[in-house]
């Protein structure tokens, strides 16, 4: 088996009993991002330097034989959201080209003092703002199942590193369905934590209240290794969780079926307009999870039509504040060929913003202007109340609920961008769980015309525990999550 | 007929609030105006992008002392806010503040007006944070992010001032009680207290507000009342005129004395607030809320009302000593440990002790004359060791100087004699000195008897007992009539 | 919710927008704007079929409620490294053109 195909668990075993170096591990992947990346194009930056000198230091930890974790020495990226220090951090905006971070994100911190290897950081929509990665400021990354369709977004560098063998893991972030659509079009795992489960310090925010890192990995136990790893409270995040962390995976090595846990089919995710491969592939998912042991059960979640202007509405306005910062003052790009301090706002944020960006910092504005605030974001957040209730009364009855993660499989690149409106309703099925703060994973169920397709397992806040072990059993008993795109 | 125009004053008053470390983060609050630029920064009070603020509890705490102080109702939930704006001193492009729910409404402060005392309704008190600060030289403005971050109380008024001297009232009041909960220290030359005035002027009798106007940057009880009278001044020039005010925000500048338009009217202000969503609903617990309360030091009104019960002074007496917090913690360690009534005690204070304080610019927290030192002196004043005279000499030895008055009287040689053959050679000498005036007494001139105990007093070098010296002059000349 | 159908979406009102948000947009943009936001704002119109009376908005929820630091003073980061971004800096100073300073 090749270096770059191995889980994080297998590299584990070789490089604690030393059959393999992580220097050598890091090598293997910088050498296959510098053959295939060219193409793929999921990485903005690739930290060879400091991956080589964070490989060596794993070595050396792994020598002496201390404090070892499951992710000593194991190579990863992130989503270029995620503040490394001294690395650029770009969120792929041009306003941010140069920008390098003079602090780590926590949960960087926390990989570095597990002594992970930082391979680089993954391409994304500007900000966040997409659903495909073509609102990049600097390139579109491809699906690495078929180049001429979109990875999903935001976190499509992420998903297609993962998928290309560029990257054992990434870390995702998931605002609108950002880590979960792209797991399910480039066929990884991927898992949206519970709101305020992983620290959001250092993450440039996108949407401050849904904002949510999470790992995207090749199957449900890297992905619990991972979540283990960067989870906890932060007393840097007001808004982190103060329960404690679950091992998972520890319990996830003990689970032997699903007897006990019931399951909720949302009806109004089984609608006209579905792909039939989606609905098949999800619909056989289900009756596998059943066959496990759990019982399957129809439930209504009757805001869901809502969800995505909701969503939007609330994206904008916190998006509109957040990105107010990109001033050209104090960091990132500065248009400085001008008369005035005003000059070097307007210019900087032309020349720096993408068409996307400047729509949704459009809209934000104007939603949050006096006379309107009420008709657009207070209005939009009292139907969120109703979206969470849905879910609360939902959870009443059942553990966890399934769905598809989209009502396709990945498109072609070009076939949304020119319409904004169609790219909104292409998150259609995943941004009702941010407005709910809950946790949901994204775990590959089929493959058609090939093109992965994903199912979704959402749960109660703090349930990820369940979820992983609903995925982790589904894909002890499958093989979709060992497909490998043809490179 | 000319009509006569009433001025309507709201005040918002920002101070900053004395706490070691800024609100959202852990770097140090220090003097903006001495400490090396941007070197007390970090990601969250740059506005580094992903940084996220953490609410200081000390900074909670003073803000909940003032509410209380100032009798507002406390919300045991409120919620902070984005105000958003560009400005190159705010990092983040919006300020974290509070909008909806504030910390506090609804309180009251009593101020001192020539009419009597009046009561100003305070509608809210709540928590934001400062911004850097620019300076501007040649084509360039330099910013400094010391002070972005540093917790700040907003204070806001009813519009229930009358008068730029009930302006300047109420925030003398203000800054006492900030000072007496020791949560502000005072220092308007570094900026720490700023106001912000809303005046509009309406005709005199008549209901309802007009258009107001907000002057920006008054950072001295001076600035606020010039700038308050030259704003009167202008809208009723112009309503006399007939014209109308427009809404708009103003500078003002101390050189001059003028206010001025600040922004045009196209960039009209629009800071779409809304809840911050990096922190959460700030929840009070009462029991909290109440424990605070408790600890509350005894306020201005409380002191006065003391002073006048327990000490016999008047009330223009007392709230002169309770104005600032020194001045009264000052007056009670010298009157604990002096002999002497408190209206004595009084007296040294509002009279040698001020005159002191102003011509020397000291404050009093700096004056190094210990009470113990000040009480002695009193005492051996009205024990009449010492004359009123000498005792003005020992205290500015003393001030100067700080040895204790006893040590000083005795080196000067200022003690008062009673030793009537002393005086007596004095009073002698001063009556064959000057017979044209002995004459002029006798001929019916009794105000001259005032002359002669000047004069006894400069031969004794003022250390005579007045009362004893007087008695022997009006014997000696008695005795020449005869 | 009346306000929504009243909302006139023409060049001003993304010319004003525009210049609240420190964008300089193009006429071509500017156009643009006019038409998606028309589309878009219709189609969010559709959340005025739900009754929200008596609803309170989400926000005010949290599960981690007065989350409070201590008030003890943390180091601060070394000057050169936040000057390092910095388009322009002099002598500690991030440096602009000119704040306009009417008089």
């Amino acid at each position: 088996m090749d270096l770059h195909e191995l889980s994080i668990q297998q590299a584990h075993e070789l490089l604690s009993s030393r059959k393999v170096s992580s220097e050598e591990l890091t090598r293997a992947y910088l050498e296959r991002i510098r053959r295939l990346d060219p193409q793929i194009k999921s990485y903005v930056t690739v930290s060879e330097e400091l991956a080589l000198k964070q490989a060596k230091e794993a070595d050396q930890r792994i020598k002496t034989g201390e404090g070892l974790t499951p992710l000593t020495g194991i190579p990863y990226s992130a989503k270029d959201s995620i503040s490394t220090r001294g690395i650029n951090t770009t969120c792929s905006s041009k306003i941010l080209e140069n920008y390098k971070p003079f602090y780590d994100a926590t949960a960087i911190k926390k990989l570095n003092s597990s002594n992970s290897v930082l391979l680089g950081k993954n391409n994304m929509d500007e900000f966040g703002m997409g659903s495909s990665t073509e609102n990049s400021g600097f390139f579109t990354t491809r699906n690495p199942w078929n180049f001429d369709y979109v990875p999903g977004g935001s976190s499509g560098g992420s998903a297609a590193a993962v998928a290309a063998g560029l990257t054992p893991f990434s870390l995702g972030e998931d605002t609108g369905g950002s880590v979960r659509m792209p797991a399910s079009f480039c066929g990884v795992t991927g898992l949206k934590t519970t709101y305020g489960r992983v620290s959001r310090y250092g993450l440039i925010p996108l949407v401050s209240s849904f904002d949510t890192i999470g790992p995207m990995a090749r199957s449900v136990y890297d992905v619990a290794l991972v979540l283990e790893t960067i989870a906890g409270h932060d007393a840097k995040d007001s808004t982190s969780r103060l329960e404690p962390v679950e091992n998972y995976s520890e319990i996830l090595k003990t689970t032997e079926n699903l007897r006990g846990l019931r399951i909720g089919i949302p009806k109004e995710y089984f609608v006209e307009g579905l792909d039939s491969a989606v609905d098949f592939s999800v619909r056989d998912a289900i009756k596998h999870i059943e066959s496990l042991g759990a019982e399957v059960i129809e439930v209504s979640l009757p805001h869901t039509q809502y969800a995505i202007p909701v969503y939007y509405l609330i994206l904008f306005a916190e998006a509109s504040s957040n990105l107010a910062k990109y001033d050209g003052i104090r960091f990132g790009l500065s248009e400085r060929s001008v008369e005035s301090l005003m000059d070097v706002y307007l210019k900087t944020r032309e020349t720096g913003f993408g068409a996307e960006t400047k729509r949704r910092i459009m809209l934000g504005t104007f939603a949050l202007s006096a006379g309107y605030y009420d008709a657009y974001y207070l209005k939009a957040q009292k139907v969120r109340t109703l979206i969470r209730q849905d879910f609360q009364k939902a959870f009443e009855t059942c553990d966890a609920l399934i769905t598809p993660v989209a009502p396709a499989t990945a498109f072609r690149i070009g076939e949304k961008i020119t319409n904004p409106l169609d790219m909104y309703l292409s998150d259609v099925f995943v941004v009702a769980v941010n407005l709910a703060g809950i946790p949901a994973l994204s775990v590959p169920c089929g493959i058609s015309n090939g093109l992965p397709i994903g199912m979704q397992i959402m749960g109660p806040h703090l349930s990820e525990e369940t979820l992983l072990r609903i995925g982790h059993l589904y894909q002890s008993q499958t093989d979709w999550h060992t497909k490998h795109p043809p490179l | 007929m000319q009509l006569k125009y009433e001025p309507i004053i709201g005040l918002e008053v920002h101070a900053e609030l004395l706490t070691k470390s800024k609100m959202f983060c852990g770097c140090e609050v220090v003097d903006s105006i001495t400490a090396k630029p941007n070197h007390y920064i970090c990601p969250v009070c740059t506005g580094q992008p992903g940084a996220l603020p953490v609410l200081n509890k000390k900074a909670v705490e003073l803000a909940v002392c003032v509410g209380l102080a100032l009798d507002c109702k406390i919300h045991t939930e409120s919620i902070f806010a984005r105000k958003n704006y560009f400005y190159p001193d705010l990092p983040k492009g919006y300020q974290i503040s509070q909008y909806d729910q504030p910390l506090a409404i609804d309180g009251k402060i009593q101020i001192e007006t020539e009419a009597g005392i009046k009561e100003v309704r305070i509608r809210r008190v709540h928590l934001e944070e400062d911004t850097g600060k620019l300076s501007h030289a040649d084509g360039h403005s330099f910013i400094d992010y010391n002070r972005s971050g540093v917790p700040l109380l907003e204070i806001v008024t009813e519009p229930d001032l009358r008068s730029s001297e009930e302006a300047k009232a109420y925030a003398t009041k203000l800054h006492a009680i900030l000072r007496y909960l020791d949560v502000n220290s005072g220092d308007m030359e570094k900026g720490v207290i700023r106001f912000e005035a809303n005046v509009s002027v309406r005709e005199a009798g008549s209901e309802g507000l007009n258009t107001r106007t907000e002057i920006k940057n008054l950072n001295s009880f001076r600035a606020l009342v010039q700038g308050a009278d030259y704003e009167i001044k202008r809208q009723t020039e112009i309503y006399s005129r007939g014209g109308i005010i427009e809404q708009e925000t103003l500078g003002f500048n101390e050189a001059t004395g003028k206010t001025y338009s600040q922004r045009g009217k196209e960039s009209a202000h629009d800071y779409r607030y809304f809840p911050e969503p990096d922190l959460p609903p700030l929840v009070l617990d009462s029991d909290w809320i109440e424990s605070i309360r408790a600890s509350l030091p005894e306020l201005p009104e409380a002191k006065t009302k003391r002073f006048i019960a327990d000490f016999g002074l008047t009330p223009s007496e007392a709230r002169f000593l309770t104005a600032e917090l020194s001045l009264a913690d000052y007056f009670e360690r010298v009157l604990a440990k002096s002999k002497s009534p408190a209206k004595t005690v009084h007296s040294w204070i509002a009279g040698e002790f001020m005159r002191y304080v102003n011509d020397s610019g000291i404050s009093i927290e700096d004056i190094t004359l210990s009470p113990e030192s000040f009480a002695k002196l009193i005492d051996m004043t009205a024990d009449k060791v010492i004359s009123g005279n000498s005792a003005k000499v020992v205290f500015n030895e003393m001030v100067k100087n700080g040895s204790n008055p006893e040590q000083i009287v005795q080196e000067k040689g200022l003690a008062q004699v009673s030793d009537e053959s002393f005086i007596q050679d004095a009073v002698m000498k001063v009556l064959n000195d000057n017979p044209s005036e002995v004459e002029k007494y006798l001929a019916g001139k009794d105000t001259l008897l005032q002359w002669f105990m000047g004069r006894v007093a400069r031969a004794t070098k003022g250390k005579a007992d007045p009362n004893v010296a007087k008695e022997l002059l009006v014997k000696a000349l008695e005795e020449r009539r005869k | 919710m009346s306000k929504k159908d009243e909302v006139k979406v023409d060049e001003q009102l993304v010319e004003e927008i525009a210049s609240l948000a420190r964008l300089d947009l193009t006429k071509e943009e500017r156009e643009m704007f006019v038409s998606q936001f028309k589309d878009i704002l219709d189609y969010v119109s559709i959340l005025n079929e739900v009754n929200t009376e008596d609803v309170p908005p989400a926000y005010l929820s949290s599960a981690n409620n007065s989350a409070m630091r201590e008030d003890d003073i943390e180091e601060s980061v070394p000057t050169k490294e936040f000057l390092a971004n910095a388009p322009q800096a002099k002598d500690d100073y991030i440096v602009i053109p000119r704040v306009h300073i009417e008089q």
